[in-house]
């Protein structure tokens, strides 16, 4: 069982498993409360435009996704309207046209695109050195920054108008967010693939509030049940020889569905 | 007494529907304003713009050197996210917030003021509950803590009354009494009567502002309030048609 840890890409997948999940943990909690979960979904399929383009200049697909969705989260957050029903068709256009243009690009590129599969669904168990290293950084950038705009995020999370009568530059900070949130979702990338990134944003996160009603600890919790998340997700995959993105939302579904169904059953009985 | 805000000519609406015309309005020091109009008449509006939520389409805000981050608001309606999770004291806490301030992390002396104003607003048993679980009168009280907290020169209270009761009401009149000798007060009420003996102006808002002197009031009382074309003091009294205005 522990030789397996000295294999390298073992020793990645942890990596990144662990990683995703810190990001998952900082971010995750304000994109559910401030109900942006459509926009990461949105923000996410946007990423396979880069990645065709990435595919069709020949450069690493992570480098494209990356741009892609960051412009796109930038384009969100410039336009943002403050109507909802605007930004939600606006989302909905981003998202649908981002995966047009990867398709298109992928089209175009002779040969067959092998690590399509990958990108869309994920494949822990076989990112390199290289990715895990531009996640390292990523996730430096989304920690560093969490820490320092706490404040200013919980502000504008919590009610975006007492933050502009407190005088805070609230649109920079939904900006700011908006950028975070695109760098977490290009580590997730990697981890459970464009498709289920939303699962590791919601599901640790959901998890976490139903054992703790203090912002601050549903992210430290989030992050440790990513890492649980994760890490089991990995060796179901590894042993029984399941895609490892959907192992790793699976195990979070079923742990979500235990800890839902144990509260109930705990009330019910009281 | 000296100015604190000063209001001129203020224009505004909502795409291109003007809902403000030409208000002028003058906020002094320990001055105690209440604002009333039928609804839509762009009361809130008003306070939006004053507390730079809103950016006035025409006229002009100026506000005395020291006091323009110190605006304490009471929303009429609890503007935040019933979805993120906080408890009252940290609630209250994000008060201290301010564009000076948000990149630090809190002070003691933050923490220390938020806990002195949660025990006088009877809340300090309720700081670790979760706001969603507090009463509506509770968490009233919860959103004026979080006003008092920035040590306002002015406080603002969007329809503080709308959703306690008698007593809870008398309580916060006699509360509001207390604040006003340190602090000039602003309330919109479609209800003036608790604050009756205690207001020293009133302003009428129905896109333009009419604005009266408490001497005023007595002396044409009803007439005056009733300017405002809707039913104000209501409770039987019989409705009198302005001459002015
Ligand atoms: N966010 C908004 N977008 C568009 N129109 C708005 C918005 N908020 C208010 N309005 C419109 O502006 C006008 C003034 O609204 P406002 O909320 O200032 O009135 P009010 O005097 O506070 O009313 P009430 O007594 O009901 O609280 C209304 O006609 C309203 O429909
Ligand atoms: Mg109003």
């Amino acid at each position: 069982m522990l030789n397996i840890l000295s294999y390298e890409f073992m020793q990645n997948a942890i990596l990144a498993g662990i990683m995703a999940s810190i990001v998952c943990g900082l971010i995750g909690p304000f994109i559910v409360s401030k109900k942006m979960v459509f926009i990461s979904g949105g923000l996410s399929h946007t990423a396979f435009g880069g990645l065709g383009i990435a595919y069709w200049l020949g450069i690493n697909p992570l480098y494209g996704a990356t741009v892609f969705v960051l412009l796109a989260a930038a384009l969100l957050g410039f336009l943002k309207e403050d109507r909802t029903d605007k930004n939600d068709l606006f989302i909905g256009v981003l998202w649908a046209t981002g995966v047009a243009i990867g398709i298109v690009f992928i089209h175009i590129t002779p040969g067959y695109a092998p690590d399509l599969m990958t990108f869309l669904f994920g494949n822990i168990l076989t990112v390199p050195r290289s990715d895990i290293f531009v996640s390292f950084i990523l996730v430096m950038i989304v920690t560093l920054s969490v820490l320092i705009f706490f404040k200013g995020f919980v502000a504008i999370a919590l009610d975006e108008e007492y933050a502009k009568a407190r005088k805070l530059p609230v649109r920079a900070l939904n900006i700011g967010l908006l950028l975070l949130t695109a760098l977490s979702i290009v580590t997730l990338i990697q981890v459970v693939g464009i498709i289920l990134v939303i699962a590791l944003l919601t599901i640790p996160v959901a998890i976490a509030s139903e054992l703790s009603a203090n912002f601050k600890q549903i992210m430290v919790i989030s992050i440790l049940l990513g890492i649980l998340i994760c890490l089991a997700g990995l060796f179901v995959s590894y042993f029984i020889e399941f895609p490892s993105g959907a192992s790793i939302v699976l195990v979070g579904g079923a742990l979500l569905g235990i800890v839902k169904g144990s509260k109930k059953l705990l009330e019910i009985r009281n | 007494m000296e100015k604190l805000i000063e209001i001129r000519n203020i224009s505004f609406g909502y795409d291109n529907t003007p809902v403000l015309k030409n208000v002028d309005l003058d906020i002094f020091e320990e001055d105690y304003i209440l604002v009333i109009g039928p609804n839509g008449g762009g009361k809130t509006t008003l306070l939006r713009l004053i507390l730079g939520i809103l950016e006035p389409w025409d006229g002009t805000i100026t506000f005395r050197k020291d006091i323009s981050e110190r605006l304490g608001y009471v929303p009429q309606y609890s503007t935040f996210n019933k979805n993120f999770p906080i408890t009252s004291l940290d609630m209250v806490l994000t008060g201290r917030i301010s564009s000076g301030n948000f990149l630090r992390k809190y002070k003691k002396e933050d923490i220390e003021e938020t806990e002195v104003i949660l025990k006088k607003l009877n809340l300090y048993d309720k700081r670790n509950e979760n706001i969603n679980d507090l009463s509506g009168g509770q968490l009233q009280r919860v959103l004026i803590a979080r006003a008092l907290v920035s040590d306002p020169a002015v406080l603002f209270l969007d329809e503080p009354t709308a959703s306690i009761d008698i007593t809870s009401q008398t309580n916060l009149r006699d509360f509001l009494d207390e604040l006003n000798k340190k602090m000039a007060i602003v309330v919109v009420t479609h209800d003036p009567t608790p604050f009756a003996q205690t207001y020293k102006h009133i302003a009428c808002i129905n896109k333009n502002i009419f604005f009266h002197d408490r001497g005023e009031l007595d002396s044409h009382a009803l007439e005056q309030v009733y300017g405002c074309p809707v039913e104000l003091l209501g409770h039987g009294i019989p409705h009198t048609i302005l001459k002015r205005h």
